[in-house]
């Protein structure tokens, strides 16, 4: 793998492309980007001038975040898949030939291609990027929203049917020759990738998931777990759990955390600006996240926080440096990272020493605040207090 | 009534593409004497994205990524092409086999929306149950046409309605449909090909385009497909699929198309370009609307093609230049 985490001592930090729109400011979160809202003045909505279209699209504007991306010193991107989104396979097609070095992080759901066509469609894309793809693989979430994209199976059967996809998606890809399975959910007989396709480097997996089931598919197949930020003690306790787990099976798994970070010169302007963005929050939007979506046991997990019942954005912080409220701000997880620079900085080396080896860090707006994050926050970041892992060997 | 063209990319049986894919780091250099900077920085795709960039400057109308099993996935290709070529139109072809349709759908509306409304589906699976399931695919060959529809019915649904519910025998969906920015997109073009009485009866029903290839009893089969299309009160388009060798020279076309193989194949166009612009023109008033064209020489055929027989075409046609 050329871009695998060659250096066993160095830390993957991954950014994030908004793939619904994206806010100009946490002050503000009404103030968009994209063509997901209504156009109010002072919103973006690439493509439209004057009203009329002019030939750009929300591409254009992904295009500018993955630039400015590569160039502030992150590997690459996370690309989400939900319903409302843009499709992370075009994106990153898209994308490939005018980024150098950024890589492709797609959110993915085994069960919408067959794995075949998805090792396929991945070669194809590493060899048109020169081997940037990789994988976010989830497999819970679901209910109603499963069947919205077609797909009837429960959620511990989805985890069983993820576990057979990866098998036979490294072995028509990596195997020693023509590649015979018969699953309970995938069969193939005699298939093998071709060898210009073949010679690709096979993608890395981030895996996500909270349930055990998930826990027994990762331990197979994953490079790395990724979880979102939770309290640090139980961050702890789920790394340790991934690795014992992992580790029966005669496997290393490293550990990653996906976060949201407002950072700031000084930690007053980080929390004045969580105070803007929380006290400009109108009832209805704060309604809206109180549902609870689908049978994901880690949207359950952060769940408990309530954030959308806080009177005062004080009563979301939960630990010093650690905000419960972003999920008001934004979709998403919603425990993150607030404060100066140095104090962002140390809450990535805490985690490191907990056992994180890689973050995929966003913040609003995406593309201004990958440049701020990579010119000052991840200078700062030592890696010091990271696990001694000697005689770690790569997972593949 | 007017003729459009489309250029099919070179794919795993280009020769071209072939050498290109040796560089790939790990093989042994190309060239044994010269210091090769090019080793492992370039590929197959490098060629393909300049054939593509050809088309549209030579004023094709579109080009079309095919399927093959050794070859690149088609909407990676297409994918990775759509910002550097800005006017064709872009045609994907895959199985509907090769996993949801709605996922599919959803890839769609994003193609839609990044490249302007310029996508399109062209829908085919390997009449070869061995080589489908070297794909992954058990699909029985009889149940193949009704897979096929199945998929539409679910990707149509949910393109074109914020509510869309359905439990066929091969794809479900409930209460789907895309919502926001993603919904209101069109449908992609859709290509559908076969010579059987089923293949051109589903056509006439679901298809935007009929794709025949050149052979024996072309017109019949056109006929054919018109007939049906009229009944349903519909009127796709018909594509021809065929291999092109021009050549200002006739005997130097086909000396060429000899040395490629090609010397009897039925799909052939081997001429001079007078030759070669009175065929199309013949084919074109038989009722083909689009040519989708290949040529073992990808490149070198475009340029000829866009530079010589296509001017002739439009003059013969009584069509200005472009």
């Amino acid at each position: 793998m050329t871009h695998a985490s060659s250096a066993a001592q160095t830390i993957d930090f991954f950014w994030r492309l908004p793939t619904h729109g994206d806010i100009s400011t946490v002050r503000r979160p009404q103030s968009t980007r994209g063509d997901w809202w209504p156009l109010r003045d002072g919103n973006q909505a690439p493509g439209l001038l004057h009203g009329e279209p002019d030939g750009s699209s929300y591409i254009d504007h992904l295009a500018q975040i993955a630039k400015a991306a590569e160039i502030s010193g992150f590997q690459g991107g996370l690309i989400p898949s939900f319903p409302m989104t843009d499709d992370p396979w075009v994106i990153a097609a898209h994308l490939a030939r005018e980024t150098k070095t950024f890589r492709f992080m797609l959110a993915f759901q085994p069960g919408f291609l067959n794995p075949v066509e998805a090792a396929r469609m991945s070669a194809t894309l590493q060899r048109v990027s020169g081997d940037r793809m990789l994988f976010n693989i989830i497999t819970g979430g679901g209910g109603p929203a499963q069947l919205w994209w077609g797909d009837r199976f429960a959620h511990d059967d989805r985890y069983g049917r993820t576990t057979e996809f990866l098998d036979i998606f490294k072995g028509v890809w990596k195997g020693d020759g023509p590649f015979d399975y018969d699953g309970r959910f995938y069969q193939v007989e005699q298939g093998r990738l071709p060898s210009a396709l073949a010679a690709t480097g096979l993608p890395e997996i981030y895996f996500s998931g909270s349930s055990d089931a998930a826990l027994g598919s990762a331990s197979r197949h994953a490079d790395f777990y990724l979880s979102w930020l939770e309290p640090f003690d139980q961050v702890a306790e789920k790394f340790a759990r991934v690795k014992e787990r992992t580790a029966e099976l005669g496997r290393r798994i490293k550990c990653a955390i996906r976060v949201d970070i407002i950072a700031r010169p000084t930690e007053e302007e980080a929390w004045a600006d969580v105070k803007a963005g929380f006290e400009s929050l109108g009832p209805e939007r704060r309604d809206a996240f109180r549902q609870s979506g689908g049978d994901s046991v880690g949207v359950s997990r952060q769940a408990g926080y309530r954030p959308a019942d806080a009177q005062r954005y004080e009563d979301l912080i939960i630990a010093p440096n650690l905000w419960a409220g972003f999920s008001l701000l934004r979709g998403g997880p919603a425990i993150g990272i607030v404060g100066s620079y140095e104090q962002a900085a140390q809450k990535l080396d805490e985690l490191i020493a907990l056992g994180a080896d890689g973050f995929i860090l966003a913040g609003t707006p995406h593309l201004e605040e990958a440049y701020r994050i990579g010119e000052e926050v991840l200078p700062l970041v030592t890696g010091k207090g990271r696990i001694e892992r000697s005689g770690l060997r790569a997972v593949g | 009534m007017s003729s459009t063209f489309y250029w099919r990319l070179p794919g795993a049986d280009d020769a071209r593409n072939r050498a290109f894919d040796a560089l790939a780091a790990g093989n042994a250099p190309r060239l044994p004497a010269a210091n090769d900077l090019r080793h492992g920085r370039y590929g197959s795709f490098d060629h393909v994205v300049q054939v593509a960039r050809a088309a549209e400057l030579v004023a094709f109308d579109g080009l079309v990524a095919g399927d093959e099993p050794e070859g690149d996935a088609a909407l990676i290709v297409l994918g990775a092409l759509a910002r550097e070529v800005r006017r064709l139109k872009l045609v994907a072809t895959f199985s509907p086999g090769a996993g949801s349709a709605v996922y599919a759908a959803k890839k769609a509306v994003s193609f839609q929306r990044y490249s302007g409304n310029r996508f399109g589906w062209a829908l085919e699976s390997s009449d070869d149950a061995a080589r489908r399931r070297r794909l992954g695919d058990f699909v029985g060959s009889g149940d193949l046409g009704a897979r096929l529809e199945d998929f539409v019915t679910v990707a149509r649904g949910v393109i074109e309605s914020a509510h869309f519910s359905h439990d066929g025998p091969f794809f479900s969906v409930l209460e789907g449909g895309f919502q926001g920015p993603l919904s209101g997109r069109p449908f992609p073009e859709l290509t559908l090909a076969g010579d059987s009485a089923e293949d051109i009866a589903r056509s006439a029903r679901l298809a935007d385009v009929h794709a025949f290839t050149l052979g024996e009893a072309l017109s019949e089969r056109i006929a054919l497909l018109r007939e049906a299309a009229s009944r349903a009160g519909r009127s796709p388009q018909v594509a021809l699929r065929a291999r092109i060798v021009s050549h200002d020279d006739g005997a130097r076309a086909r000396l060429e198309a000899e040395r490629a193989g090609l010397a009897h194949a039925p799909d052939l166009l081997a001429g001079s370009y007078d030759e070669l612009a009175a065929r199309i023109v013949a084919l074109h008033r038989q009722g083909v609307d689009r040519f989708e064209l290949s040529s073992p020489r990808s490149l070198d055929e475009v340029y000829r093609v866009g530079e010589h027989l296509l001017p002739r075409v439009r003059q013969l046609l009584g069509r200005k230049a472009a």
